[in-house]
This record gives structure tokens, sequence and C-alpha cells, in this order.
């Protein structure tokens, strides 16, 4: 078993590279997206003003309510017929992970914001911090820690739920398997393969993960 | 909106509603069986069971449902191993869903206080009643919020089953749009199908995250 797979891999090696590649670069575009619209709208869910606030909330438990595929199909099919543009399958995906991505991010940055002492920010506005100052030098740094780990997390969600993309067309390496596997009819050796790639994606971003958890937390009784 | 589409599909999708229903159930009681099963193992850090368990979590968890569900429906067939769609999408949850409850079983585990622990060992109870009268109904206490979750990602992924022909919610949508083009009343039902099944769902989470609230503070 594990001959075929190996020669299934070496047979097909650009073709799996090139689906790889696929997957790899959706999952990069979404993720730079998300850093950015996560500070974003995570300003929007610390915000004084409530509309914003209740109107952030409802949007991320709507997002939150309906699964992937239905969002990834209900973008590829309503856009175009809507508004007549014309959009790719990986425009689609980066769209919906990007959004996804930013929702949930924003949603651990305002965890780690309250999560943090009042005093903090009592403290640093007393010694005449502005408020840019103090998000740049206190609470920021203070709240980074607590994002990292959950992020990681986000991060290898995200690289699993790239497996979703094959639902608009995209040809990512769950594709590219397929294909391989529809032409060798080898189905046990072929997901097998695809198993691993995606166990070899997760791993180490878990893993890493898991290690800064364990090391701020044990840190996490200094700050308070 | 045409209405009388909807009118005519309503059926259809109800059809499709039991069959995402059934998946959901039965994917969650698979998964909180095995999460129970692990967790315990771990708990007791049964010999070579412990490892078992470990490789299963890490694995199950950092492979997509889908990828898994390939390879349960189209893989095994190559050893002669042939699953229905629907037993093989229960199954297929159930497998990865229970890694994430033995995860969040194992952390409730060992949230309970040390105390709890030594004193139930001193007033003589064994392992196995310690685990039935002490440890669990705390740590549940805990973790219902994360199992609820988890419940929750588990209805998420049935909306892809339809990849290996299970006649759940999404396959009968693409089935619809492509049969009749109405894209804005199929994605409209969908949606609507979905809400309704995640309000037990957040309903039950209210409920029990109150009733268990009281539970800790009154212990």
């Amino acid at each position: 078993m594990l001959n075929t797979a190996l020669n299934l891999v070496q047979s097909n090696s650009s073709v799996l590279w090139n689906g790889l590649f696929f997957t790899v670069r959706i999952i990069l575009i979404s993720l730079l997206f998300s850093i950015l619209g996560g500070l974003f709208f995570g300003a929007l869910r610390c915000s004084s003003l409530k509309i914003f606030r209740y109107s952030s909330r409802a949007f991320l438990e709507f997002y939150r309510a309906l699964p992937m595929p239905l969002l990834l199909l209900a973008t590829f099919f309503l856009v175009p017929q809507t508004f007549g543009l014309q959009l790719s399958g990986e425009t689609v995906a980066i769209t919906i992970f990007s959004i996804w991505g930013s929702v949930e991010t924003g949603e651990l940055i305002r965890g780690a914001l309250e999560s943090l002492p009042r005093i903090q920010y009592e403290s640093g506005r007393s010694i005449g911090l502005s408020v840019p100052q103090l998000y740049r030098h206190v609470l920021f740094p203070q709240a980074l820690p607590r994002i990292l780990p959950s992020g990681m997390n986000l991060v290898t969600r995200m690289v699993k739920t790239s497996s979703n993309v094959i639902l608009v067309g995209v040809v990512d390496l769950v594709k590219q398997i397929q294909q391989i596997v529809e032409r060798t009819q080898e189905p046990f050796a072929g997901y097998f393969v695809l198993a691993v790639a995606f166990f070899i994606l997760c791993f180490p971003i878990a893993q890493l993960a898991k290690i800064l958890e364990r090391r701020y937390s044990s840190k996490a009784g200094d700050y308070e | 909106m045409d209405f009388s589409y909807i009118q005519h599909s309503i059926p259809l999708f109800v059809e499709a509603l039991k069959v995402t229903i059934i998946l959901t159930s039965g994917g969650i009681c698979l998964s909180l069986a095995v999460g129970l099963v692990g967790s315990v193992i771990l708990y007791f850090r049964v010999p070579v069971l412990y490892w078992g368990v470990t490789l299963y979590v890490q694995i199950a968890r950092n492979i997509p449902v889908l990828v898994f569900l390939f390879f349960l429906y189209f893989g095994l067939v190559q050893l002669g191993i042939r699953f229905e769609g629907e037993t093989c999408a229960i199954l297929g949850l159930g497998i990865m869903g229970g890694a994430y409850m033995t995860e969040s079983f194992r952390a409730g585990l060992s949230a309970v206080d040390k105390n709890q622990y030594e004193s139930a060992r001193s007033l003589g109870l064994g392992p196995l009643q310690i685990l039935r009268f002490v440890s669990f109904p705390q740590a549940f206490a805990i973790v219902v919020p994360a199992l609820l979750a988890n419940a929750h990602a588990i209805l998420m992924e049935t909306a892809i089953c339809g990849f290996v022909a299970v006649p759940e919610l999404m396959y009968v949508t693409r089935d619809e749009i492509g049969m009749y083009y109405k894209t804005y009343e199929a994605f409209s039902i969908l949606t609507v199908c979905y809400l309704v099944l995640l309000l037990p769902l957040s309903l039950a989470a209210g409920h029990w995250e109150r009733r268990l609230r009281n539970a800790q503070y009154s212990s």
C-alpha cells in the first residue's frame, strides 16, 4: 500500500505541487486580509457606539450560523447573478475565507482586550498616554500572547476548511487528488496521500499553538 | 422570488432536513461516546491505549472531515469495505468529532480541583466511583459550552456529506439549482433550514449554561 502511495506521489508530483500551491495561496492571501480585517472588526466589536457593537455582533453570529459550503456556493451563484460581476472560484474562496478570518480574529482581539485587567487601561491613561499610545505600548503587547494560540488554531481550521473550495471549482489539492484517483483507480492510496498532506500542513501549526499556549499561560499571572 | 417554486420544493427540503437531522444527531451521539471512552483512557493513562488515543486525536484534529469521508467512502472500497452513504457520513462525523469531544472532556477532567480527587480517595471511593460521582459531574459542568460548540461544528460539517452521495440539505440545494436555476429561492430556504436547526442548539446552550452555573455555585 505504501509503495502504491509513493508511486502515486512520484509520478504525479508536478500536478500535486500545483494543487498544493493553490491551497496554500488561498490560505496565505486570506490570512493577510484576515489580520487587517480583524483589526477593523475588533475595533467595531469594542466600539463605544452601541450600533457598531450590536451590528458587528449580529454579523458574527450570522456568519457562524451558516456552514462554509453554503457561504461559498451562495456567493459563487448569487453575486454574479445580482451584480453581473464575473467571479472566479478562487476569488470567491478568498473573499469568504477573508471575511471569516476577519470576524474570528476580531472576536479574538475583543476577547483578549476585555480579559486584560481594567487597571492596565486606567494606569496607562493616568501616566498621560494618549489612547493610540495606550493601545500601542500597553494593551496590544499584552493582548498578543493571548491571541496567538487561538489565532494559530484558526489557521489550522482555515487550512482544513480550504478543502471545501472544490465546491466552487477551484482546482486545489483535493481536486487534483480526485482527478488522479479517477485516472489511476487507486482511491485508497490517493486519499491516504491527501490525508497525509493535510496532516503535514496542519500538525506543525497546531503544535506551535500548543507550545505558545503553554508558554504564555504560565506567564499570564505576571500581568495581573 | 418565485413563491410557487418555493411551495413546490418545500417537501423536498423537509426530506433533506430530516436527513441532516439524522446525520447531526448520529454524529453527535457517536462522537460523545468516542469522547467519553477516549477521555477516560487519557484520564487513567491506560498503558498502550493512551498512546493510541493521543495519536488518534492528533490525526483527527489535523485532517479535514471531507478528506476522511472520501477515504471512508471511496478508499476503503479497495479493501472490500463498503459503506452506505449515510453510515459513512455518521461514522466520519462521529470519529472526527470524537477527537474534539475527547479533548473537551479531558480538559474538563483536568480542570477539576485536585482536592476533590484526594477527598474522594480519603472517603474510600474507588477510581471508577470517583469518576462516576466526583470527577465527571464537575467536569461536565465545565465542558458543556465546549461540547455544544463541538455539536455545532458537527452540524456545520454535515453540509459536506453531499460529497458522499447523502441527500442532505446542501446536496439537495445544489441539485435543485442545477435543475431549475432558482438560486435566490433555494438559498433562502436553505438558510432558513440551517437557522431552524441551529435554534434548538443555541436554546440548549443557554438553558444548560444557566442550570450548570447554578449547580457549580451551590456545590
